[in-house]
């Protein structure tokens, strides 16, 4: 590699290695409070016995956690609780990560530049490529360091059995990176090369569904990523076989990036992209309309994204609950969280809990889309005409309150037909409740996330990951150890009742809403009287 | 009453000062240039203008408002062109005429199908698929059709081609012709020469110029060139000559001031031919700011 290479490489690297090392971070957290968890629910043998029995024989179980195998010990456990949720979250990472690096510099434009230096286009574009690939080893890295530490220091599996693991959990993301280069190749814009990759990556998925649920179709499990994983064997045994697969497809999909970036034109793409539209200005006669048309399409992602989740735990209330119920131990962690006796009605109010977590996230990027209106000078257009910078921020505000409250009761009328087509047995309005009950969390995030676009515009985004993603941790490791509460209370998820199990907690919520309001309150108010400033 | 008046106009951002203590107005139907390099404070001041910050010190009055508390009231009657047209990607161009139309309040609709038409600009397309100069046209066009009465161009013309210069120096004049008011930042000089009916130099943040073009020449030095038939005279010691050049019998001089010292210096000393020529805008500006990089 030359040096002009070399450069870009680090580049790339550099700007994704904090990504590389969150994620890396999050998962090897995810691992930790799976195997300690794990091992303080099920401390007898005959428990772990009786678990790996109901839950490694449900085929409802399989398709959607993956083949159960080895239930009964803790590395069997750990790496079918983490492994598929690794795959998805972390594939869906992969593909972004590479979009945003090939199409996305493609769409600023920035690649040009690159590409009249030195490089040709192939070496620039395997230089981005080793550049992802450095990101990838950050991750490794990480993920190898925490399940070294968590293995061995809880003596629950080997420091090479852990190491196997990071190393397949890593391979396996590394083919939908590859995946996100290819469709960056192929696709006219950034969007389109994300959506292209989604689609492959679903496919990939329902693959794996019918290989994991049905008898017939283990063999399909050779086709994707998430049996490969699987058929790696990772913290239970030591299956190298999958790696040739897994490998050769990173190679052909590397390939065939690296020839389709020779042999188009810089800026085009292999699919023809669609660069006139008929006029729609139904909606564009006001800053508000503006507001809708631009967070229309993602919001409505996000209500199918979280209609399907409500669903999928509506539809595996009912065995879970079945499944664990057996289990003194897990019957006590939840009556500890306050959700009684285990049931299909606790177990969908504790993941509501965590899906709160989501509708954070939620709200924290309405928070960052007003960031970047003004960092990147598309706001200038709208407050040098006749607009008042209050009526501006307040309606942004109020539309991000109402899509976040269409979206809770998205996922909690999901969680309804789930629990219809299974039969568990709770009403519409005990899940319209446990929807509704994660609004109040989300405009508390709005809420301060727009304190701080008012206050300091730079942190507005930062800020209001930063309270999703505190809340989320002390709720994840405090569920495991047992932390003080002056911590868990700084917790916004340590607050919500688990609806459907039990009512909500009302003044709480009333709080959190009214804390929110305030802090839009003020932040549009410190927003009308500050300079509006540019990146 | 100006159009734009600001006093003691002032804006620092923690130690440095971007704009210190600038007097300025702007009458109507005027149309100003406001000139200076990168960083000078030009856009500083725009910003101000238009409230989108507020001052350190001083006041910044447009059509006798205040700029940040009567904010709205004041962009009723504005319209304001950014040198760099950041838009929506995913909007169309007509989309986006049609959305800047229905903010601003009011629309000149045929004037503004003339516009694109004389832009020679494609609304059907995608933002994100127009070039830089194309996204300028948008936001150039969405200005001109408001007939604000007063418009306010950040270096407006940055990415069009020299064509579509020639239609936006026409548009402007159209626009000076029906009484509005154009403040224009620029640093292309042949656009403020042919357009400004006054200047302002700005450098480092402070307005170290301001008046007519021909106001701004008479400060500053006349070049002359002489051709001598024999040996040239030394001129060195005439007064109000400066930066005398010598090349065989050739020689180019600066004078400041009257002229008749150096004609009676040269009287009778074989003068072939003899050139005068005033500064063109650029020699002026590079003038003050050849002082600037010496101090």
């Amino acid at each position: 590699m030359n040096g002009a290479e070399a450069v870009v490489a680090r580049n790339v690297a550099r700007r994704q290695r904090l990504s590389g090392l969150i994620w890396g971070g999050a998962f090897a957290l995810l691992i930790v409070s799976s195997a300690a968890g794990y091992s303080s629910a099920y401390p007898k043998v005959s428990d772990r016995l009786q678990l790996a029995e109901s839950l490694g024989n449900n085929a409802g179980v399989r398709a959607l956690f993956g083949q159960a195998a080895h239930l009964d010990t803790v590395g069997g456990f750990t790496a079918w609780r983490s492994t598929i949720l690794i795959m998805l979250v972390g594939g869906v990472w992969g593909l972004l990560l590479a979009t945003k690096a090939l199409r996305g510099e493609e769409d600023e434009g920035r690649i040009e530049i690159l590409f009249s230096g030195p490089l040709t286009r192939m070496r620039g574009t395997s230089a981005i490529l080793v550049g992802l690939g450095l990101t990838m080893l950050t991750f490794f890295a990480v993920l190898a360091i925490g399940s070294v530490a968590v293995g061995v220091g809880g003596d629950y599996f080997s420091a090479s059995a852990a190491l196997w693991f990071a190393l397949c959990l890593t391979i396996g993301l590394t083919v939908f990176v590859a995946v996100g280069a290819l469709a960056s190749q192929i696709a006219p814009t950034r969007r389109v090369a994300s959506t292209i990759a989604g689609v492959a990556f679903g496919a990939a998925y329902v693959i794996r569904v019918v290989a994991d649920a049905g008898s017939r179709g283990r063999w399909l499990s050779w086709l994707t990523p998430f049996g490969w994983v699987e058929r790696m064997q990772p913290l239970t045994g030591t299956n190298v076989a999958p790696l040739v697969p897994a490998v050769l497809s990173i190679a052909v999909l590397v390939v065939a990036t690296l020839w389709l970036s020779e042999h188009r034109d810089v800026g085009a793409a292999i699919l023809p992209d669609r660069p006139t539209a008929e006029p729609r200005t139904a909606l564009l006669n006001s800053p508000a309309g503006l507001t809708v048309r631009l967070w229309r399409g993602t919001t409505i992602g996000w209500a199918i994204g979280l209609a399907l989740m409500g669903l999928i735990f509506g539809m595996i209330s009912k065995s879970i609950s079945d499944a664990v119920s057996q289990n003194e131990g897990v019957a006590d962690v939840f009556q500890r969280l306050g959700a009684g006796q285990f049931s299909a009605r606790a177990y969908l109010g504790v993941t509501f809990i965590f899906l709160s977590a989501l509708v954070g996230v939620i709200a924290a990027n309405f928070v960052a889309s007003s960031r970047a209106e003004e960092a990147d000078e598309r706001l200038d257009h709208i407050v040098v005409r006749p607009v008042s910078r209050v009526r501006w921020l307040g309606e942004r505000v109020a539309i991000a309150g109402i899509a976040i409250l269409l979206l809770c009761l998205a996922s909690g009328i999901g969680g309804w037909i789930g629990i219809v087509a299974e039969d568990a047995g709770v009403g519409f309005g005990r899940m319209l409740l446990a929807g509704l009950n994660l609004v109040p969390p989300g405009l508390f995030v709005l809420g301060i996330g727009t304190l701080a676009f008012g206050l300091v515009p730079r942190w507005a985004g930062p800020a209001a990951y930063a309270v999703v993603a505190w809340s989320f941790l002390v709720e994840f490791i405090g569920a495991v150890v047992k932390a003080n509460h002056w911590i868990l209370d700084t917790s916004l998820l340590h607050h919500l009742a688990p609806v459907p199990a039990s009512d909500p907690r009302w003044w709480t919520s009333f709080w959190l809403s009214l804390l929110g309001l305030l802090g839009a309150a003020i932040g549009v108010i410190a927003f009308h009287r500050r300079d509006i400033t540019g990146a | 009453m100006a159009v734009i008046d600001c006093l003691g106009l002032t804006k620092r951002y923690g130690a440095v000062n971007a704009l210190h203590d600038l007097d300025l107005s702007v009458e109507q139907s005027e149309v100003f240039g406001f000139l200076g390099p990168n960083g000078a404070g030009k856009t500083t001041t725009i910003r101000l203008l238009l409230g989108l910050i507020r001052p350190t010190a001083g006041k910044a009055m447009v059509f006798g408002l205040d700029a940040r508390a009567d904010a709205v009231a004041i962009h009723r009657r504005l319209a304001f062109v950014p040198g760099e047209a950041a838009l929506w990607p995913q909007l169309t161009g007509e989309e986006t005429l049609h959305l800047l139309a229905q903010l601003h309040g009011f629309v000149d609709d045929e004037y503004r199908s003339q516009l694109i038409k004389r832009f020679d600009f494609d609304p059907s397309k995608k933002v994100r698929a127009l070039s830089k100069g194309n996204r300028q046209k948008v936001v150039l066009i969405a200005a001109l059709a408001s007939r604000a009465d007063l418009l306010v161009l950040d270096e407006p013309t940055s990415g069009l081609d020299p064509l579509m210069e020639q239609v936006f120096r026409a548009e402007v004049h159209e626009a000076k012709d029906r009484g509005q008011t154009v403040f224009l930042s620029s640093h292309i000089l042949s656009e403020v020469e042919a357009l400004c009916d006054r200047i302002g130099i700005l450098r480092e943040g402070g307005l170290i110029e301001v008046g007519t073009l021909d106001e701004l020449r008479h400060l500053s030095a006349v070049t002359v060139d002489i051709t001598f038939a024999r040996e040239p005279v030394d001129l060195s010691n005439v007064p109000g000559v400066s930066g005398v050049e010598v090349h065989g019998h050739r020689t180019r001089c600066q004078v400041n001031g009257s002229m008749e010292p150096l004609l009676n210096a040269i009287a009778g000393a074989g003068v072939k031919e003899l050139l005068s020529r005033e500064p063109s805008l650029e020699e002026l500006f590079l003038v003050h700011y050849g002082q600037a990089a010496e101090t």
